[in-house]
């Protein structure tokens, strides 16, 4: 079973949520945990392991062959990144960080003056922590893109998941491409989102975004005791989705997530047991 | 010789911008002579670009026939850009025409790095919530 956990606003407490439901089912279960918020992974922080590089991602990067180039200007025309720069009588001027390996350009040039070459644009990670594999895909600094780096990961992880009882796939915030890509193909998401004003309109976004993808959802709660929880009940209402799970704000839930350790409470249990 | 200048407004009683890649306006200076020629006001097609704003802007000067800029920073990729276009960039600030003024007397430093990282010219949110470009 695939599960996505997401929920829109930043700092609602997904990555807290996905390692302690990580550490809960692999009590008796394989579980491979994928951290897919590639711009800054952090679940290996929360599980208190080391990261080791398996791989690098690469793109497709042009490399332009001057004596065949005339000057046109067409490959910096077609390229929607803004990769390629054309003033009038120079050679085109590459800026490889905002490249995405389209090869638009490689198309529409006429004399065939552009060739392939390869750029590192993120990093895939393995990690391990008794029943818990960890793979955490990480955008190299400096790029923009970071989709491409979330499904390298989903590639990366594509034969080895019928090995795990749960694959649980850590998105990042937003509904933005990264998001989608993360989503895709998952059989079920959650929803953490916190009971602000904040919390429930970006519910209602990825409530929205989900829904599109075709994807079963449901909604937890985090910090639910610091507020009515009447909001959020209202827009989970509103998709058709239930809370299954409110985990309190709690002295006793900090302290654990103060020491780097993945919390444990009742309503991780609630919430594992309910997957199962 | 025609240089460009970071600009705040349309005028050359305007400031300069502090931000190259992402100034709403570029004032083109033609001088000959040691006097302004000509003056003409583009606006930066990279102003409002989620992302790559330096270089876009470095091209937009460079398809005006400029040899020179004038600003205050410049992030690493526009800085690259500006160097592979052979096109080098002064540190000035305050009004345009003063700022031109020092240029032509050669009282501006010449900058040979980037004087800060990218999305500085973004302000205090930078890129963060808004996700991919």
């Amino acid at each position: 079973m695939i599960i996505a956990i997401t929920g829109g606003k930043g700092g609602t407490g997904k990555s807290t949520i996905a390692v302690a439901l990580a550490t809960e089912l692999a009590k008796d279960k394989n579980v491979l945990l994928v951290d897919a918020d590639v711009d800054c992974p952090n679940d290996y922080l929360l599980l208190s392991v080391k990261k080791k590089k398996i791989k690098d991602v690469t793109s497709m990067l042009p490399k332009f062959d001057f004596d065949k180039c005339i000057k046109c200007g067409s490959c910096a025309n077609v390229c929607r990144e803004h990769a390629i720069l054309f003033v009038k009588e120079k050679y085109p001027i590459l800026v490889p960080e905002q490249c995405i390996g389209c090869k638009a350009c490689m198309t529409v040039c006429p004399t065939g003056a552009i060739l392939e070459e390869k750029q590192v644009i993120g990093y895939i990670y393995g990690s391990e922590k008794d029943n818990i594999k960890l793979v955490t895909g990480e955008l190299k600094e400096g790029f923009e893109e970071s989709s491409p780096i979330v499904n390298a990961v989903k590639t990366h992880i594509y034969n080895e998941k019928e090995k795990y009882d749960y694959v649980i796939i850590d998105t990042a915030a937003g509904t933005h491409c990264s998001v989608i890509s993360a989503l895709r193909d998952v059989d079920y998401a959650i929803a953490v989102t916190e009971p602000t004003p904040l919390g429930e309109h970006d519910l209602a976004l990825i409530l929205r975004l989900a829904k599109t993808l075709g994807i079963k959802t449901d909604v937890v709660i985090n910090r639910a005791t610091i507020a009515n929880n009447k909001n959020s009940e209202n827009v989970a209402k509103k998709f058709g989705v239930e809370i299954i799970a409110r985990v309190p704000y709690s002295e006793e839930i900090l302290r654990q997530y103060s020491k780097g350790e993945p919390i444990k409470h009742k309503s991780i249990e609630t919430l594992a047991a309910k997957l199962k | 010789m025609k240089i460009a200048i970071s600009s705040t407004g349309r005028d050359l009683e305007s400031t300069v911008d502090i931000r190259f890649g992402r100034c709403p306006f570029f004032v083109i200076v033609e001088i000959e002579d040691n006097e302004i020629k000509s003056t003409k006001f583009i606006e930066n097609p990279a102003g409002k670009l989620a992302g790559g704003a330096g270089p876009t802007a470095a091209e937009a000067v460079a398809n005006e026939g400029v040899e020179k800029i004038i600003t205050v920073n410049v992030g690493p990729r526009a800085f690259g850009v500006l160097q592979q276009l052979g096109i080098e960039i002064y540190q000035g600030n305050g009004k345009i025409k003063d700022v031109v003024q020092l240029f032509i007397e050669g009282k501006l430093v010449k900058i040979s790095g980037a004087t800060g990282p990218m999305h500085l010219g973004l302000g205090a949110g930078r890129r963060h919530g808004r996700g991919g470009p």
